[in-house]
């Protein structure tokens, strides 16, 4: 039921003046005086009649007087109406508090934008009849967790973004189930942005009442590093390792002589280094800082970039960083024969993509350290330790011997990259077959044609990237001339093969693999050296054989999508000796709001209250003699009025 | 107020005797007189004692035309004389406790007594005979009507004697009184009537039963009939000592229409009965009350 309150309830004492009237009728009670008449034989039935009609009467005046008096004090205690209990039959609320990491921002008096939050709330919530169904959830871009209310001083904030579709769609369920006439969303949030820009928004449901709680400082200062990534992970002699930074600045002023600093720990050497900038920001602007680490030991580093400012929102002002650093993979490419000139190379192709210095895709910049040798039938391979990959093209007359130490290369962690030739042949690699390093039998001699690839081994990592057709078309590929294999080895893999022929295809001998070709490796029997995709396709083998591919996942970054997570670097749980570096997202940074009536187109709410006119109103504490909309002062004026006048009618009647 | 306040100065007092001076007390009964006078009795009076003259008017009898003025004077005056018949009057006073309230001049006893003391002087200046009953629940004194002065005199001196006003609730006492009043004539009732009605017209009707010519001078206090106070009040009934406590603006109205109706009812009664009656309260002056009755006794003629 809704009860009357009072702004002032110490008058309340001031209600014993209700006993003034009955203290009055005592202190100045009416004498009756003796009045002989002859007789009374005419007044007993006159006064019978009317005795009962005046204590009727008076007992009215009193009761009215009482009242009246009693009114009188309700209007210096200024009642108002607490509708609360009313509504709370009726009405179902959800109590949504945004726990991204921006409520941790900070406004001018240090108070963060969750702690206003929990003040906010449990007021909502003083305010909220017993009778209401309240839902407490709070939320971010993992997901929404419904609390007990009696928590609502435990909640703190998340590292996560904000999603608000998530929530709305949340809130939509539980609503969907309710009987409840009255549906209402208390929303607690700093209204960003980017929170629109993860999950869809829907409407909310017809007749749901959206009050909106904004948090923060609308213009608050916030300098945050987008990203920090390993451009160049290789060492080289000439380079160093280079470290990329970007840097926004989302106040309104610009940021000067910003120091940003780099630290970086080896990950089992304990080699620590660090490096500082400094930098100028302009407003709302962004900017880019490389930071170069004389790093010289290959291995696995682990660090953070952060810059010290004094800004609203401290947790974007360090990110995690990890990857690692290692040497160039060395490749021995021997050419069959010495061509007429540098172009003429069997190798000359495959050396100059292997000495570009591009990134794999997504990853850091790689590069191979290709090293080209003539082979001289007698000679042999020279010292084959320090090399990840040799690549043999169009190479004849291989010995036993050479066939025995590429075994032993092979099982030791090497690979074998074999293109065919004019002088290559069943017979010019039959110790090869013999000691099973290559992943098939030879074909006894080149077939000439036109070949072209039907299928391949979409699953392998070096051509899982080709099943996207941007990045190159392997049926694309001329071949003029082909020495197939006429039958795959045991445990041997087809790589690229033509509905009749197998063009490619690999071999895992211990911890080594050996692909073979059955092209050249430069344009004489096929077009794939003009072709875009040959860089792309040689690059990708080199860095299968190499391992390229599979070391690269040892790091893997994130943003923080999973509960509880947080920011900075831990081991993989499912992966030993992989590592997760974890950032928040950059769009949480954005502290640009949303405004209250894009909200409302977006949430389909039926009305939207802002919340902060009340809020402002309790915050600049209200004079005393403000006046609450909800006071009841009038209708107990106009009530007291009426009780005047019908005592001062029924006053006139009694003592008329 | 008792009767022991009233003196006799104020029964003979010039005032009230002047302002009846000039009134002609005409009986509408012709009972027995031996005057003769203007008045139309069976009975020719004997003597006529000579007062003034005045002009002669359209309508005067002519036989009372002093001709040897007009042989002289050549104008017509007519002889007045005092008395034109004689009747006992006898006034039947209650003294009993009802009677007793008020205060000052509208002490109802009081006003009873002066009343009944003019009425005895008009008497006496008619030189008509003049008894006196007083009564409450029993006959407290009687005097038998008789012309002399000195019979006057006992009666006002009785009037004035102060007394204890006895309990009466009962008018039987009246019908002791018709009783005692040996021949027809004038019977003034001065009370205020608080009997039962029935009970009261029986006693009414048996002085008529004897031929007597009755007035009734129904004598209320003006709370009595009008209640003019406000406020609460504890109302003591004189006869009974009974009190009751109420509001008495709250009551006027209902009380006075109440009254009023009881008024009424005796008025008509005593019409039926051809018994004048006349109501007055203690307010009203004695003069103009015997005034305006005698106004309306000489219509009727």
């Amino acid at each position: 039921m809704p009860t009357i309150q009072f702004i002032y309830p110490g008058f309340l004492l001031a209600s014993l003046v209700t006993a003034i009237p009955i203290i009055i009728h005592l202190l100045f009670r009416q004498r009756t005086r003796t009045v002989p008449i002859g007789s009374i034989r005419f007044l007993l039935p006159v006064v019978k009649e009317h005795r009962r009609r005046r204590k009727v009467k008076q007992w009215l005046l009193l009761a009215l007087r009482m009242l009246g008096m009693l009114f009188l004090t309700f209007l210096f205690c200024r009642p108002y109406l607490n509708r609360s209990e009313l509504l709370g039959l009726q009405q179902e609320v959800i109590l949504l508090i945004d726990k991204s990491a921006s409520m941790q921002a900070v406004d001018a008096r240090g108070e963060s934008s969750m702690a206003q939050a929990i003040e906010r709330s449990k007021k909502e919530l003083a305010r909220l009849d017993d009778n209401a169904v309240v839902h407490l959830a709070t939320f971010d871009s993992t997901g929404i967790d419904e609390i007990p209310v009696e928590k609502l001083p435990q909640i703190t904030t998340s590292q996560a973004a904000t999603d608000y579709g998530l929530a709305f769609s949340w809130a939509t369920d539980i609503f969907a189930a309710s009987k409840r006439a009255s549906k209402k969303i208390i929303l607690f949030t700093d209204l960003q942005q980017s929170g629109l820009q993860t999950t869809a928004m829907k409407p909310l449901p017809r007749g749901v009442e959206l009050v909106l709680h904004e948090l923060g400082d609308p213009l608050a200062r916030n300098v945050t590093i987008e990203s920090a990534d390993a451009t160049q992970s290789e060492i080289r002699p000439e380079s160093q390792i280079k470290i990329r930074v970007n840097l926004r600045n989302h106040s309104p002023l610009v940021v000067r002589d910003m120091i940003v600093q780099c630290d970086l720990d080896h990950a089992t050497t304990n080699d620590h280094y660090t490096q500082k900038l400094t930098t100028e920001i302009p407003v709302l602007g962004r900017t880019t800082l490389e930071f170069s680490l004389p790093i010289k030991t290959d291995g696995l580093y682990k660090g953070k970039v952060s810059i010290d400012t004094d800004d609203a929102l401290r947790i974007d002002n360090t990110r995690w960083i990890a990857f690692e650093a290692r040497q160039p993979d060395r490749v021995l490419l021997v050419d069959g024969q010495e061509g007429r000139s540098v172009y003429a190379n069997e190798t000359y192709y495959l050396e100059t993509a292997l000495r570009l210095q591009m990134t794999e895709f997504d990853g850091p910049v790689r590069s191979f350290e290709p090293e080209r040798i003539v082979w001289e039938s007698g000679k042999g391979f020279p010292r084959l330790d320090g090399y990840r990959a040799v690549v043999l093209a169009n190479v004849r007359q291989l010995t036993a011997q050479d066939a025995d130490r590429m075994e032993s290369y092979l099982k030791d962690g090497g690979s074998l990259l074999v293109f065919a030739g004019d002088q290559v042949g069943p017979e010019s690699l039959k110790e090869f077959e013999r000691s099973g390093l290559l992943p098939g039998i030879l074909g006894r001699s080149a077939v000439d044609g036109r070949f072209r690839v039907t299928r391949w081994d979409n699953q392998h990592p070096a051509l899982a990237c080709f099943n996207d057709p941007q990045q190159g078309d392997l049926r694309r590929i001329d071949i003029r001339k082909l020495l197939p294999l006429d039958s795959l080895a045991p445990n041997a893999t087809s790589l690229l093969s033509t509905t009749d022929k197998i063009i490619a295809a690999e071999l895992q001998i211990g911890k080594g693999r050996s692909v073979y070709f059955g092209f050249t490796a430069d344009r004489d029997w096929t077009t794939l050296p003009q072709s875009p995709m040959y860089v792309p396709l040689m690059r990708q083998i080199l860095a299968y054989l190499t391992d390229q591919l599979s070391e690269r996942s040892a790091v893997s970054s994130e943003t923080i999508s999973k509960k509880g997570q947080q920011a900075g670097i831990v081991p993989k749980a499912d992966k030993q000796g992989e590592w997760l570096v974890a950032n928040i997202d950059p769009r949480e940074s954005e502290l640009r709001r949303i405004q209250a009536d894009e909200m409302v187109k977006i949430t389909g709410a039926e009305s939207i209250e802002s919340a902060d006119r009340a809020t402002a109103l309790e915050a600049i504490k209200l004079p005393e003699d403000a006046t609450r909309p909800d006071e009841l002062w009038t209708i107990i004026a106009w009530l007291l009025f009426a009780i005047l006048a019908a005592e001062l009618l029924l006053s006139g009647r009694i003592h008329a | 107020m008792t009767a022991a306040m009233v003196k006799v100065a104020d029964l003979v007092s010039p005032k009230i005797i002047s302002s009846v001076h000039d009134l002609d007390l005409v009986a509408r009964w012709v009972v027995e007189g031996f005057i003769n006078g203007l008045h139309r009795s069976p009975f020719v009076g004997f003597s006529v004692d000579f007062a003034s003259h005045r002009e002669y008017i359209a309508g005067d009898d002519l036989r009372h035309l002093n001709w040897k003025i007009y042989g002289r004077h050549d104008r017509l005056y007519i002889k007045q004389y005092d008395a034109d018949t004689n009747v006992d009057m006898h006034l039947v006073v209650d003294i009993s406790g009802s009677m007793s309230i008020g205060d000052g001049a509208h002490d109802k006893l009081r006003y009873a007594v002066v009343l009944a003391a003019s009425l005895g002087h008009l008497a006496s200046r008619q030189r008509d005979a003049v008894g006196l009953t007083l009564f409450a629940d029993t006959i407290i004194e009687k005097f038998n009507a008789r012309g002399t002065s000195d019979h006057l005199l006992q009666i006002l001196c009785a009037l004035a004697q102060p007394r204890s006003n006895p309990k009466a609730k009962s008018p039987t006492v009246l019908h002791e009184a018709a009783e005692l009043i040996p021949r027809r004539g004038l019977v003034v009732l001065i009370s205020d009537l608080y009997y039962d009605s029935p009970e009261l017209l029986e006693a009414l009707d048996h002085f008529r039963h004897f031929g007597h010519d009755v007035l009734v001078f129904h004598i209320l206090a003006p709370i009595e009939k009008s209640m003019p106070i406000d406020g609460a009040v504890k109302i003591v009934d004189a006869e009974t000592g009974e009190e009751i406590e109420t509001l008495a603006h709250e009551i006027r109205d209902s009380y006075s229409q109440a009254v009023n109706r009881w008024i009424d009812e005796t008025h008509t009664a005593c019409s039926a009965r051809n018994i004048d009656y006349v109501c007055i309260t203690t307010d009203c002056p004695v003069e103009s009350a015997l005034l305006d009755y005698f106004v309306k006794r000489s219509q009727l003629f």
